[in-house]
């Protein structure tokens, strides 16, 4: 379920010898836990404090996310659509 | 860690029977029915908390004091008793669960169903798009106890082996004794000169039921009883000793 694009937004860390670490960024994670939906995801949302900018890539994901899962999708997009009255 | 005392004090403790929660765990010795009124108690607070729990209560059924965890819940609040219900039954019957656990029998008794369904979780019932969608796919072992929720899978992966579990002191006299006032008895007075009505006050159970446990104790050659003057003061033998010792 992440955007097909999440690996033009990696954060690559430097490397340790053999090991090399790619952190998914923000606008990623947060697609992919509020569309997951559960308990822990949401608590992660909550610490994770989503600007506009970031809810409205979520949005804009919406079309391909309701192509995976329909109902999740429409609960996510009723989620964005309270989510500035009822912010979790 | 969370931001909750009372919530990271039940992380320690359930680390020290064995959940694998990045957390310290207690170095007090821990009883194990209290905890789990108390998980129940905050349950909606913290879903990693208590699906660890749960997958404690069904993997180590065997080690729960089941009259003792009755006693507790008939005294416990009701949704307290609400939340202990669903904690049991998905123990038993989530598709990892025990399959069977009578220790629970006497406790579940003593559960009711909220009187007004809600979200098993605080934070899916306080947003209302997630609320709803608990509500329209709540399964129904979580209905039977008057909530809503859409997984009954375990973390089973997160509670430590028999063999690990069996270093803790008072999981290891469990093991021998049984889960039972005795098994507490014996783990309390490990370290410790102790009496009858220390051990009573220790536990949390009457005098008479302490004195009963320690006369039994005290005949199976598990506890020594030695006079003090007026006082009867209580150590474990040797025996006990060598049998409840944790090698390294």
């Amino acid at each position: 379920m992440l955007p097909p694009d999440y690996k033009a937004r990696l954060i690559t860390l430097p490397a340790r010898g053999k090991l090399h670490i790619a952190l998914l960024h923000r606008q990623d994670i947060i697609v992919m836990k509020l569309f997951a939906g559960r308990p822990r995801d949401l608590t992660d949302i909550v610490a994770l404090r989503p600007t506009p900018q970031e809810l409205q890539f979520v949005r804009s994901e919406l079309p391909r996310l309701r192509r995976i899962d329909q109902p999740r999708a429409a609960r996510l997009e009723s989620f964005l659509d309270q989510y500035h009255d009822d912010e979790p | 860690m969370t931001t909750n005392p009372e919530v990271n004090r039940l992380y320690a403790a359930w680390r020290r029977l064995g959940v694998n929660f990045s957390v310290t765990s207690c170095t007090d010795m821990v009883e194990v029915e209290p905890l789990i009124l108390a998980t129940a108690a905050v349950a909606g607070a913290d879903e990693r908390l208590t699906i660890c729990a749960i997958s404690w209560l069904a993997r180590y059924h065997s080690f729960v004091d089941g009259r003792r965890l009755s006693e507790l819940t008939r005294d416990s609040a009701a949704t307290v008793r609400s939340y202990l219900g669903i904690m049991l039954s998905l123990a038993i019957e989530a598709p990892d669960g025990a399959g069977r656990a009578p220790q629970y029998e006497a406790a579940l008794a003593h559960c009711k169903p909220l009187r007004r369904p809600r979200a098993l979780y605080d934070n899916i019932e306080a947003l209302p798009a997630f609320r709803e969608w608990a509500r329209t796919h709540g399964l129904p072992v979580y209905r039977r106890w008057g909530f809503w929720h859409d997984d009954v899978t375990l973390k089973l992966v997160s509670v430590h082996p028999l063999a690990r579990i069996l270093k803790v002191p008072e999981l290891r006299a469990r093991a021998l004794c049984g889960p039972s006032i005795e098994a507490a008895f014996i783990a309390h007075a490990m370290d410790r000169i102790t009496n009858a009505r220390s051990l009573s006050r220790d536990i949390g159970v009457s005098y008479a039921a302490a004195h009963a446990a320690v006369e039994r104790l005290v005949g199976r050659g598990l506890l020594l009883r030695r006079r003090n003057g007026v006082r009867q003061e209580l150590s474990p033998s040797a025996f006990a000793v060598n049998a409840l010792r944790v090698e390294s």
